[in-house]
């Protein structure tokens, strides 16, 4: 089993719990904050996919000490050109 | 291109394990965690006693101007031994002058690897291509400590432009 039952049931869910629905270890899910955890194994099952079209401000920063950002000159290239 | 910063010291603290990294100029200059091995297990108090030790002798080696501390987050009922270590840890940083910044480890991990619960492994392979660190071998408490400093760099470094 993967992930996608488990964004199933957040699309039906009635409740805040799955019994069993952990496809890990086949214990309890429930929802916490919008994520699945396992009561049994504790694990998360995320329904967000990270946002790697919209770096945050922690990577914009790191990537122009780098000297370089995605697609476009840094601004040093574009200094000497 | 924003300037030389001084000194930064990261913690990310606990009772037993501590890591600690410390930033000159936008690099991580040294990085090691602070251990207390199941023979000193003490109460939460002793082992907090020497760790505040162990981090004097890593301020009096290292000389940092600030403090960056990733605290512990999500935790729904009170840990007394966590509250104990941050208010130790904040007295510390005041006896020693320097500057305390604590971020909640939720928040380090939304920015670094974009999600607030964002597994040890993904946090520490987001930080090491963040600051061309892949391929250096590091604890995860040592990723922590790095991952709550370049956050902090981060977050002072775009403030001062």
């Amino acid at each position: 089993m993967g992930g996608l039952p488990i964004l199933w049931y957040q699309e039906f869910a009635v409740s805040r719990f799955v019994l069993r629905g952990c496809p890990r270890c086949g214990g309890d899910l429930f929802l916490n904050e919008g994520d699945w955890q396992c009561l049994q194994c504790g694990r998360y099952w995320f329904n967000r996919r990270p946002q790697a079209a919209a770096p945050s401000a922690f990577l914009s920063f790191w990537r122009e000490r780098a000297g370089h950002t995605d697609g476009g000159p840094s601004a040093a290239e574009e200094k000497s050109a | 291109m924003t300037a030389s910063k001084p000194i930064l010291l990261a913690l990310d603290a606990d009772t037993r394990r501590t890591g600690w990294a410390v930033f000159e100029d936008y690099a991580v200059a040294q990085s090691g965690v602070i251990t207390f091995g199941a023979t000193r297990a003490g109460t939460a108090q002793q082992r907090i006693e020497c760790l505040i030790a162990a981090l004097d002798e890593v301020a009096a080696r290292f000389r940092p101007a600030e403090v960056a501390l990733s605290s512990p987050s999500g935790l729904r009922w009170e840990v007394p031994a966590l509250a104990l270590l941050e208010s130790e840890l904040a007295a510390w940083a005041r006896r020693s002058g320097l500057p305390l910044t604590a971020y909640p480890v939720a928040q380090i991990r939304r920015e670094v690897a974009q999600h607030p619960r964002a597994p040890a492994p993904a946090l520490a392979f987001a930080v090491m291509t963040a600051l061309d660190m892949v391929g250096t071998a590091k604890s995860t408490h040592e990723w922590e400590a790095i991952a709550a400093g370049a956050y902090h760099l981060s977050r002072t470094g775009a403030a001062a432009g």
